[in-house]
């Protein structure tokens, strides 16, 4: 394991900003903390990164403790944020000079255009001042300059905010990219489960410092939110006979017919079940995205307002 | 971390503060003319008085005036810039980049203030020439009072750093400082002589190094050597402002880091 966090508590004047959470991340995995404004998941990077120090518990990151040894910590793991900046009077060059020569980096040139113009930007841009630099612009570069230092951990806290719909799927497309290549152990932080199902490759679910589940983007939805819905067209009237344990309901309207699946892993007999009455036009499957799943989730645990102990 | 890397380092600061001070043009140029209005003020003004009689103070009051201005303008640098630095890199959001390197915080501090040094040393010479060619005060600079102007230099930049770590807890904190460092132009004789001070203030003025500072220059360009006194102050002062400064630096990040006001990102 190359990130072990065990039991990590942070408090900020009586908020629990972390509140006990442990979890672990493999070589070369792609972890996701998805959860809520307020959830903890910056502060949980910040202690990984060694830039805030934990009330309790430890957080190990490629067999050094953060608190212990911060500065071999920090020399494999690098942090992007969204908020990441340049200086602003210096063009691109001179500032990933500046950089590389903290890095010890020696041949940044090269691989300033080659990854920056993977990435979009032109040989042009780079004469620019970062003061006329987009936001998309800035960010691309802010992926240069890490792809320069090239660390073998990165922490991506919400590196998509505020970029534009657009921006923001290239630039996961870019991260994926680099994720597949390289064999970097990330953990991404993100409130939009869109981007974390896409990326990750397993996630745990942080509400209120702690963590309520851990697992595999599609096994988490499918405990979270384990129903799934067959929506079809049915020319009879009445309801089809169908049954199965596995059916909560079964609901008409208009000509449209919906069954609820309490089990999602029988979907496939109840299809076949269906599709052999006859007389069925327009069949779907409604997926939950784990959107759903995640306001669902958080819902109930609100409402409910039990400690829900994470599952590792 | 071995010499090559620190200095690789070193050069990265130097270059970057050149390429923003001169990424504002017209502040560049004020930068540059700064220095030689101040040593032209002052080395008139020190004339007219020497004509007029003088003040009977050694050497004369238009060379006690120059040195007074040369040697504060050479140590305020230090004093004011890597306390300035890391707020102003705090403040524009990339502070983050350069706390994350496998280094101790100190690194990019000291760098920080080494390539504050290098500003120091232009405003220095630009001030030496003028004195010399212009006014025809010769500063007599010999390696021994060179060095010990560094160590002045070395005596200030301790409490430079102490801001610097105050100034990541609490912002303002600068302008307190910068009130401080002002009042010992009063009290450490940079325009007139401390004895001109009443008694009381002379106290203080004999607890700032700054004073020693300036009189062991004063001494060497008048007599040719620095008093005894000054020689041991000087040192002394300046390891103790280096060692307060690294340790209230030091207490200030761990206590930036448990309250997370090290990086606001
Ligand atoms: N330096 C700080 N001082 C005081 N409180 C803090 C500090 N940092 C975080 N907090 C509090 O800790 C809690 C968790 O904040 P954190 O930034 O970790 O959340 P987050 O999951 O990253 O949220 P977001 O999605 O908004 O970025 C919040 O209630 C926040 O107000
Ligand atoms: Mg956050």
């Amino acid at each position: 394991m190359v990130i072990k966090v065990k039991n990590l508590r942070k408090e900020f004047n009586g908020t629990h900003a972390v509140d006990g959470i442990s979890f672990e991340v493999k070589q070369g995995e792609v972890f996701g903390l998805l959860g809520p404004n307020g959830a903890g998941k910056t502060t949980t990077v910040k202690i990984m990164a060694t830039m805030l120090l934990p009330d309790g518990g430890t957080a190990e990151i490629g067999g050094y403790d953060v608190v212990k040894h911060p500065q071999k910590v920090r020399g494999i793991v690098d942090v992007i944020t969204a908020r990441d900046k340049f200086y602003r009077r210096l063009n691109a060059y001179q500032n990933m000079s500046f950089f590389s020569r903290l890095y010890g980096v020696d041949d940044w040139k090269d691989k300033m255009e080659n990854y920056g113009g993977r990435l979009g930007l032109e040989k042009e841009d780079y004469q620019k001042r970062l003061g006329d630099y987009s936001t998309g612009m800035r960010q691309k570069l802010n992926l240069v300059r890490n792809l320069i230092r090239n660390t073998p951990i990165l922490f991506l806290d919400e590196p998509t905010l505020g970029l534009d719909p657009v921006s923001s799927r290239k630039f996961r497309g870019l991260l994926k990219e680099i994720m597949d290549r390289e064999e970097k152990t990330v953990v991404f932080t993100s409130h939009n489960m869109y981007e974390v199902e896409e990326l990750c490759e397993r996630i745990a679910i942080l509400n209120r410092g702690r963590i309520t589940s851990v697992g595999e983007p599609g096994a988490l939805k499918k405990r979270i939110f384990p129903k799934r819905l067959v929506e079809f067209r049915y020319m009879e009237d009445g309801l089809p006979d169908i049954d199965d344990p596995a059916i909560d309901k079964i609901e008409k309207e208009g000509r449209y017919i919906r069954v609820y699946l309490e089990d999602g892993r029988r979907l496939h007999d109840i299809i076949e079940k269906i599709m052999s009455i006859g007389r069925i036009t327009d069949l779907s499957v409604k997926e939950p995205t784990l959107e759903e799943a995640f306001i669902r989730h958080t819902e109930d645990e609100e409402r409910s307002d039990e400690k829900v102990t994470a599952w590792i | 971390m071995d010499i090559k890397g620190y200095f690789s380092i070193l050069w990265a600061f130097v270059v970057r503060d050149w390429q923003r001070r001169w990424s504002y043009k017209l502040n560049f140029i004020a930068m540059l003319l700064y220095p030689i209005v101040w040593v032209s003020v002052f080395g008139v003004l020190g004339r007219t008085i020497d004509d007029a009689g003088g003040t009977g103070v050694p050497g004369g009051f238009s060379t006690f005036m120059v040195t007074g201005i040369i040697t504060w303008r050479f140590i305020r640098v230090g004093f004011f810039d890597s306390s300035w630095s890391i707020r102003w890199e705090q403040h524009i959001g990339t502070f983050k980049n350069i706390y994350m390197l496998p280094n101790h915080l100190m690194v990019p501090i000291s760098a920080t203030a080494l390539s504050g040094f290098t500003v120091s040393m232009l405003n220095f010479v630009e001030m030496w020439l003028v004195a010399e060619l212009v006014f025809g005060i010769s500063l007599n600079l010999t390696l021994p009072s060179f060095l010990f102007l560094v160590l002045a230099w070395l005596s200030v930049i301790g409490f430079g750093f102490a801001i610097a770590g105050i100034a990541i807890l609490y912002k303002e904190i600068q302008a307190v400082f910068t009130v401080i460092f002002f009042s010992f132009q009063f009290f450490c004789g940079v325009f007139f002589p401390v004895d001109a001070l009443p008694r009381s203030a002379q106290y203080v003025s004999r607890v700032i190094p700054i004073t020693y500072a300036l009189n062991g220059i004063r001494y060497s360009i008048t007599h040719g050597y620095i008093p005894t006194t000054d020689l041991i102050v000087m040192p002394i002062a300046g390891l103790i402002g280096l060692a307060i400064g690294l340790v209230t630096l030091q207490l200030c990040l761990k206590k930036a880091l448990k309250e997370g006001k090290l990086e606001r990102y």
